[in-house]
């Protein structure tokens, strides 16, 4: 009996695991056949793409600035109010350690993934999964007209390039916003933490900044819009995928966080 | 006359559900072909228009072999038909223009003017008559159907496949759309299927009939051969389209349903 429980139990371990490795797989195949589409088509089309692609940015990064602006904003001060409760007196190096490990490295490339997944990811996965409904992709077939192309990879290049100016502007912000908290409550002086502030960031940091934000660009996308791929002819089906694509989006880009710092820090 | 679509023992299911067996027929360029039946007309419209994979069997459209090649082949193929869909499935955040000049956009370098010049002429041969800024939820399904048929037609395809095109509509946009159906008869260079129990198309515009029972087709022949038969499924679709046609030729009033093209 109770082999015949470890049996299933392995039994279902190894269902579970062929089945995760299949949705990477999926979604690989996805990332390749959008990316591949950018460089194969006419340039008619290419110039749809590019509108398409605009628009993307205009709905993921234009209004995505003010949630990230005040997100931003707020997370620093409480970071900057918060470490002055533990270290009283904190110094404009310590204030400039503290925003760039916490905003640059960590939080911020996170934080803006997790706005975005909220705002456009969600968005994206239940157009798509409406559009599935309303046979829109099929029309699309039916006019010689990949739906990968039209469909993903514009709002592929639009979310990644989205993710890395809202990445840089979230940085932005929330180094303000540590700046402001710690002048009113330490009277740091501002030329003595910018100066803290280059002292103690690296290229290296910013770089690693970009490579997150990007890598949570193409994550988005492609998680979202292969959810909303997977709805195939009820409106019941729109709200569930549009959850696992939340689910799995949230997943992958800490999954990608935690191999970035062990693999750039440790 | 070539053959422009050619289907060999095609057999086509969803999940464990049969939707089509054995179905094997050739469509001559030129032909206006009607399928008539119980379930699964559409899917069977849509297998021969290369939008379904049959489970089994083959598709040709000319010499080339649908379903051979990959995605990237069967969308290039697919470039060459003109698809009607049932709900018109316009894209729902392109306006009305933009939805029609879509395929133009998309697959030529016209330059705007002219494509705005031609967009422009097709919507006048279908009678189409709207603000064409506005996106498509806007508007009943008997517009979106008729925009949805501009769209269609405006790559001037070599086949097309219409799934219940006059239902919903109304009846000036339907004498619309059966002329320019008729005008593209007339000129011979278009293959044409049809999903559609309007009495008046059949009678004007078909040239052969296909009937489909239980997954298969049970009789085939021009509409006059086919309704002859003695055949109790094929007689009561008969009877179904008279009295179809009967209530559209009665119908004098101006059309003030949902569908209506106002």
């Amino acid at each position: 009996m109770q082999e015949k429980l470890f049996a299933d139990f392995i039994a279902a371990l190894g269902r579970k695991g062929s089945d995760r490795v299949n949705y990477i797989l999926d979604l690989c195949a996805l990332f390749w056949k959008a990316s591949r589409s950018l460089f194969g088509q006419n340039r008619s089309a290419r110039k749809l793409i590019r509108i398409n692609a605009m628009k993307q940015i205009l709905f993921t990064g234009v209004d995505g600035l003010f949630v990230i602006s005040i997100v931003s904003a707020l997370l620093s001060m409480v970071i900057i109010i918060q470490a002055n409760t533990l270290i009283p007196g904190l110094g404009g190096d310590i204030t400039a350690s503290l925003l760039v490990i916490i905003i640059i490295r960590e939080l911020g490339p996170v934080l803006t993934a997790f706005i975005i997944i909220g705002r456009s990811g969600t968005a994206v996965a239940t157009e798509l999964g409406n559009m599935r409904i309303s046979r829109e992709f099929d029309a699309l077939y039916s006019m010689g007209i990949d739906p990968v192309h039209f469909i993903v990879a514009p709002r592929l290049v639009g979310m990644i390039i989205s993710l890395l100016l809202l990445g840089i502007y979230f940085n932005i912000i929330g180094i303000m916003g540590g700046y402001i908290a710690a002048k009113l409550q330490l009277d740091l002086a501002f030329d003595t933490f910018i100066l803290s502030m280059l002292e103690v960031l690296s290229v290296w940091d910013i770089y690693i900044n970009l490579v997150k934000n990007f890598f949570f660009g193409i994550v988005i996308s492609i998680v979202c819009c292969y959810h909303g791929f997977r709805v195939r002819s009820s409106v019941t089906e729109v709200p569930q995928q549009t959850t696992k694509a939340v689910v799995n989006s949230i997943f992958l880009c800490f999954f990608f966080d935690a191999i970035s710092a062990v693999f750039f820090y440790m | 006359m070539g053959t422009a679509i050619s289907c060999r023992h095609a057999d086509l299911s969803y999940g464990k559900q049969e939707v089509l067996q054995d179905i094997t027929l050739d469509i001559h360029e030129g032909k206006f072909v009607f399928i008539l039946g119980d379930n699964g007309k559409s899917s069977l419209l849509k297998l021969l228009g290369g939008l379904e994979e049959p489970r089994q069997g083959t598709l040709l459209h000319g010499e080339n072999n649908v379903f051979r090649g990959g995605d990237a082949k069967r969308i290039e193929l697919l470039r060459n038909t003109g698809h009607l869909f049932q709900e018109a499935a316009l894209i729902a955040n392109l306006s009305m223009y933009e939805n029609i000049a879509l395929p133009l956009r998309y697959h030529t370098r016209l330059p705007e003017k002219e494509i705005r010049e031609r967009v422009a002429g097709m919507m006048e041969e279908l009678k189409l008559h709207i603000q064409t800024d506005l996106r498509p939820a806007v508007f009943p399904i008997g517009v979106r159907k008729i925009a949805a048929l501009a769209r269609a037609l405006i790559m001037e395809p070599a086949m097309i496949f219409l799934d219940d095109p006059s239902s919903g509509i109304e009846r000036s946009a339907r004498e619309a759309m059966l002329r320019m159906l008729l005008k593209l008869k007339q000129q011979g260079k278009t293959t044409a299927m049809f999903v559609s129990e309007d009495g008046r198309y059949i009678s004007q515009l078909a040239d052969r009939v296909l009937i489909l029972h239980d997954g298969k087709i049970i009789a085939d022949g021009t509409d006059t051969e086919v309704f002859a038969s003695k055949d109790p499924y094929v007689r009561e679709i008969a009877l179904r389209i008279g009295q179809e046609n009967m209530a559209n030729t009665m119908q004098t009033k101006p059309d003030t349903r949902a569908g209506g093209n106002t």
